[in-house]
């Protein structure tokens, strides 16, 4: 275990099936298994092989995790960009969804909390990998957020695709580049 | 040797089985326990234990029926639809007194029901679900730790009194991940099974035996009649109710209204509390670890001061039945149950919000 922290953070990551909204969630988890006591990972999806709404908690302290269902949250990434709305309510006052920009039409409706939009899609198909947009945009959450160190994440990326160099290093990129995003989207 | 790990609740089944010796594993994939079934197919073989797929529940509960006859450690797992067919036979192992650990990972009911999370199946895990009126052990973990912990503790109380034990978990601790110890649990020792069936030429005494469980039709020393084998059945039951009740209680001393809750919901609640506390409303939480047997005495000792109380359960109320047992009509029992999910699709959960809010309108 690493240096000890002791915040807590929480993050709803959401979208649609086959879009990576759970193995996005599962990377942070097992990364900040590095930095945390108590870490917990809660999928939520239906019985669609793709397609259908799908979500994840993730949550990780040094103090005991009550529940790790919550109701709502201090962010929420939305992956899908049609989503918005159906999402909105999970986030906490004060708090940020950081949405996909591609397919978002809603406006957002609440004003109590920070909306930061994302070209997650679009970057990815420039990359000429469309399947990498979820690690673009947890790329970007680490880095808007200041979540965890962004090595823990490039660990983990490694540890999960590390006998496979040419997925590691596309996810790598994709990550890095949302970081950059995220930096950009800060100043 | 302790091993930390970061596994799914469904997973730290297998984890807990393999580190208190369990033998085999019998069962037919079922949603929301299919991690159970895969991880024992993955883990098991290559460690020489067995795992074996099942042609249909059915078949899984008969399979442990003989494993456990010939003195192995075995188990299976399920949910609702598969529980259902296996209810013959846990009635069967009750009467033959043939130890074995059967997790039941709740789904939603009646029938097919949903193939997500619910809590519905408490009647029939906690009164003896098949035939004859029997009853067993009911351990209700409410983590991934306590998941891998209770299904030792499972093993250990079903070899100790020759019963069958379910383990009672539900599609959300099923799913979550959470970081947990893994390491082997001593709870003491245990009679050897000189009962069991390994053949004449294996017994010390170089006799053979004979597991009976129609002792009313085949009366068998040392029962010489059905009526003396119910007495000794009998006083089982009054030693497990006596030695194995179990439950942990949250910030219950000094409130005005307690939760009540296992499982997932329990998780909920606590968070629901803490929630309330912040708030500085006087609100605690009891957690029956068993549910059979039930801590109707604690719960009565909180009516007595005049408590009232909550009960969070993802059905349309099974376990307040318990609690208002306990109550004894003295104070008044709410539920917040499966109709109060934030959404209102077989995806929807009861959360934290949804309690503390009750918990509002009922101080």
């Amino acid at each position: 275990m690493e240096e000890k922290s002791n915040s807590r953070t929480d993050v709803i990551m959401a979208g649609l099936g086959g879009m990576g909204v759970l193995i996005a969630g599962q990377i942070l988890a097992w990364a900040a298994l590095k930095k945390y006591q108590h870490v917990s990972w809660l999928p939520s999806y239906g019985v669609e092989k793709r397609g259908g709404l799908c979500e994840c908690t993730v949550i990780f302290s040094d103090q005991d995790i009550a529940s790790p269902l919550i109701d709502r949250a201090q962010t929420v990434v939305v992956f899908d960009g049609s989503q918005l709305k159906t999402f909105e309510p999970r986030v906490l006052p004060g708090g940020m969804i950081l949405v996909e920009s591609s397919g978002l039409e809603d406006e957002q409706e609440r004003r109590d909390y920070e909306l930061v939009k994302i070209p997650g899609v679009e970057i990815a198909v420039s990359m000429g990998i469309r399947q990498v947009s979820n690690l673009i945009l947890l790329g970007a959450y680490i880095s808007i957020r200041d979540a965890m160190p962004s090595e823990l994440i490039e660990k983990e990326l490694g540890r999960r695709f590390g006998t496979k160099k040419t997925i590691l290093e596309c996810n790598q990129k994709a990550f890095r580049q949302g970081l950059e995003l995220g930096r950009n989207a800060k100043k | 040797m302790t091993e930390r790990m970061f596994v799914q609740g469904n997973e730290a089944v297998g984890w807990g089985a393999l580190y208190c010796g369990c033998d085999g594993f019998f069962g037919y994939p079922i949603t929301p326990q299919n991690e159970v079934t895969q991880w024992f197919a993955h883990e098991f073989p290559k460690r020489g234990k067995v795992f074996l797929q099942s042609q249909s529940e059915v078949g899984s509960i008969n399979m442990l029926f003989g494993g456990a006859a010939a003195g192995f450690r075995v188990m299976t797992s399920t949910s609702g639809p598969g529980w259902g067919l296996m209810q013959e036979t846990i009635s069967h192992c009750v009467a033959a007194e043939l130890p074995c650990v059967i997790v039941l990972v709740q789904r939603g009911g009646p029938g097919a029901g949903s193939i997500r999370h619910a809590q519905m199946d408490y009647i029939t895990a906690t009164r003896g679900g098949g035939q004859g009126g029997y009853k067993n052990i009911v351990l209700a973990p409410s983590s991934v730790q306590e998941i891998h912990d209770l299904i030792q503790l499972g093993f250990h109380l079903a070899d100790k009194y020759r019963n069958p034990l379910v383990i009672l978990t539900d599609g959300i601790l099923g799913q979550v991940s959470e970081s947990i110890e893994v390491k082997t649990i001593d709870f003491g020792p245990l009679d050897k099974k000189l009962w069991a069936l390994r053949g004449r030429e294996r017994q010390e005494d170089g006799k053979s035996r004979i597991v009976n469980s129609a002792v009313g039709v085949l009366p068998l020393p040392p029962y010489p009649n059905y009526i003396s084998w119910l007495k000794h059945i009998e006083e089982k039951y009054r030693e497990m109710e006596g030695s194995e009740l179990r439950y942990e209680t949250y910030e219950a001393e000094g409130a005005d209204l307690i939760l009540v809750a296992y499982g997932y919901t329990a998780r909920v609640s606590k968070e629901a509390v803490n929630m309330a506390r912040a708030e500085g409303h006087k609100v605690g939480m009891i957690r029956p670890i068993t549910l059979w047997p039930f801590p109707y005495s604690v719960i009565r000792e909180k009516a007595m001061l005049g408590c009232k109380f909550l009960v969070v359960e993802d059905s349309l109320g099974l376990l307040i039945d318990d609690v208002k047992i306990g109550v004894e009509g003295r104070t008044d029992v709410h539920l917040v149950g499966i109709l109060d999910r934030h959404i209102p699709t077989d995806g929807g959960m009861i959360m934290p919000g949804r309690v503390f809010e009750e918990i509002k309108r009922l101080l």
